[in-house]
């Protein structure tokens, strides 16, 4: 249920992925960026589809993969590139309960986050901050690497069908809703020392930034660290 | 074996044939995973591969490696070879279902343990489920749902090139809803006949998966709900499943014309399940159908298991749903559990705490010093003992 709200909420934020669109929030409680810094890049959670033409979407494992693995390597090289030294993270394997228990829990507050923070669905008590946080227990995530980051990023997308391209031209000519698809993405920075989301941000990707390729892939990260604090 | 654009006449008559044929035929043994990656059916195993992580580390995952060795044992004798792609995990859950995906994960509820009354009846679900997955049904039904989709966009275009705005592409979601639930009832009786087969071959007596629905039905007539009641009698064209009592009827018949063996594997289930039993009872409480409850209880008591735990539960259920004489019946029940051999330390502080509210002092102190000699690390030993106390003195 949670998964399926999670895909609705950047489902929703697919329609509007003309052109590169960055929503940052950065946490309003205290924070300092560590000089020097190491971050823990948790594998993102990656999902590619075909768009068909009736407006049904169809997951494509070899582009999923081919995603996931792209984004990762363009993650690594823009973060070691901002001089900070990387651990990537697989959440299937190797991870104690409790540290998959705090993947989780990440997963929860981002649902949370995109519906009250991102959508118009301000909630009164958070008027003009982003507190977001998964506590002070997000520091068994460290585990033996030392990290005083964890990055984490779900995206989903769409690519349309040769179907649908046909069928969007017929209803563009009738005036009628198109549906060209597009990339999502969602990132979170968490400090492993009190669990606050220091950093968030809700990207589409631009048009023809397509992260089944290693150049498109670059494109998007360069894009997503917009404001990205380290 | 597809059976699924058959009549549904045609499909019953073909039943026995099919499962002559199976009892004979031995099982698939070969690797379903997609080798290529770019289909539908490669990116529906990378979905439920996603799944399946999440299951393997819910909260809610029962990891008892005796309890997962019986359900695994129960589901390779009916799944033949293809036991080596399936993944058992049971979840804590006070529902009677069960799941299998096409990737082999196979999910079987707490629910369905407590309330199978064998080894066998086990087996007639894991069956139906291992149909889904040996028939691919997903995939069909994916495939299906695909050109539904379709067929329903060329018919609401059309509709609305005709003028016939909103209503046409309404009625034409409506009208693939139905087409498609329907292909769902389809495969859950195919899905019935192989559980019905496997069963039977695995030597178990396959007269008990009629029973499965008929004890289920029973126990959802005694809901509070009306929705519940009305849940095992009648359906409409959106519903995903056959209604139980027609599923009931034709696995009777099977039954009937069909002979299987006799293994029954009372004993081994609970056995098995004994030491989850007591969690369970009081997990099922929390759908707060305390009459449906009482009922399932009851038919649990009549089967001989613990009767001394039953009682206590069938006494809390009274006392929750705090209906005309639900306290006196709720007070029997607790004594009756006292009188048992293993009956849990809580009827004791029940028991106690009607006492004292009673007056009778002797009895209170008495049934509270069993309760604390009984849970000497109960969480509320404090409160208890200042009852004790304040009692001791009066």
């Amino acid at each position: 249920m949670k998964n399926r709200l999670l895909g609705l909420s950047l489902a929703i934020a697919l329609t509007m992925s003309a052109c590169a669109t960055n929503q940052t929030r950065t946490t309003t409680n205290s924070f300092t960026a560590a000089q020097s810094s190491k971050t823990l890049l948790v594998k993102p959670d990656v999902e590619l589809s075909v768009l068909m033409a009736s407006g049904m979407r169809e997951v494509r494992a070899n582009w999923s993969q081919d995603g996931e693995k792209y984004l990762t390597a363009a993650l690594v090289e823009a973060l070691k590139a901002r001089g900070s030294d990387i651990t990537v993270m697989d959440p299937n394997e190797g991870l104690t309960p409790r540290q998959i228990q705090i993947i989780k829990l990440n997963d929860a507050v981002v649902q949370t986050s995109l519906i009250h923070d991102y959508q118009a669905n301000k909630l009164p008590t958070k008027k003009d901050k982003f507190d977001r946080t998964i506590g002070p227990g997000a520091m068994v995530l460290k585990g033996s690497s030392g990290a005083d980051y964890a990055l984490m990023i779900k995206s989903r997308g769409a690519f349309q069908s040769g179907g649908k391209m046909v069928m969007n031209i017929a209803m563009a000519a009738l005036g009628g809703p198109v549906q060209t698809g597009g990339t999502t993405l969602y990132a979170t920075l968490v400090d492993l020392e009190t669990g606050d989301i220091v950093w968030s941000n809700l990207a589409g990707a631009a048009m023809g930034a397509d992260m089944r390729k290693p150049e498109g892939a670059k494109t998007i990260v360069k894009s997503l660290m917009k404001d990205f604090p380290l | 074996m597809s059976v699924t654009f058959m009549s549904k006449t045609a499909n019953r008559l073909l039943t026995g044939a099919a499962i002559a044929l199976m009892l004979t035929a031995p099982l698939s043994a070969k690797d379903l995973r997609p080798q290529d990656m770019s289909t539908d059916e490669a990116g529906m195993w990378y979905q439920v591969d996603k799944l399946e992580q999440h299951v393997k580390t819910a909260g809610i995952r029962n990891t008892d490696p005796a309890l997962i060795d019986y359900v695994t044992r129960v589901t390779c004798k009916v799944t033949g070879e293809d036991c080596n792609q399936i993944r058992v995990y049971i979840i804590d859950a006070p529902v009677f279902n069960a799941g299998m995906y096409p990737n082999g994960m196979m999910m079987v509820n707490s629910g369905l343990l407590l309330r199978a009354e064998n080894e066998a009846q086990l087996a007639c679900v894991i069956g139906h489920e291992y149909g889904h997955f040996s028939e691919r049904h997903s995939l069909e039904r994916w495939r299906k749902a695909k050109g539904l989709a379709n067929l329903s966009m060329v018919v609401s275009m059309a509709a609305g090139a005709a003028g016939a705005g909103n209503g046409g592409s309404l009625a034409s979601g409506l009208v693939s809803l139905a087409l498609q639930q329907s292909f769902s009832r389809e495969h859950e009786r195919e899905a019935d006949d192989i559980g019905f087969a496997v069963t039977a071959g695995a030597g178990y007596s396959a007269t008990e998966c009629a029973l499965v629905w008929t004890n289920l039905i029973s126990e959802q007539d005694a809901s509070e709900f009306k929705k519940v009641r009305k849940r095992g009698r009648r359906n409409n064209i959106f519903s995903s499943h056959p209604v139980p009592k027609a599923r009931a009827a034709t696995l009777a018949a099977m039954a009937v014309s069909t002979p299987s063996g006799a293994d029954l594997g009372e004993a081994v289930h609970k056995a098995a399940t004994q030491r989850h039993f007591s969690h369970w009872l009081k997990t099922e409480l929390l759908a707060k159908d305390y009459s449906r409850h009482i009922h399932l209880f009851e038919q649990l008591k009549a089967r001989g298991r613990d009767g001394a735990v039953l009682d206590y539960y069938i006494g809390e259920a009274y006392r929750l749903r705090r209906g005309e004489g639900d306290r006196e019946k709720a007070i029997a029940a607790w004594e009756s559990a006292a009188q048992q051999i293993g009956a849990p330390a809580e009827v004791w502080r029940a028991l106690g705490e009607h006492y004292r509210k009673k007056k009778r002092r002797a009895e209170a102190l008495s049934a509270y010093q069993k309760y604390l000699n009984q849970a000497p690390a109960a969480q509320d030993r404090e409160l208890i003992a200042a009852y004790v106390n304040r009692l001791s003195s009066e």
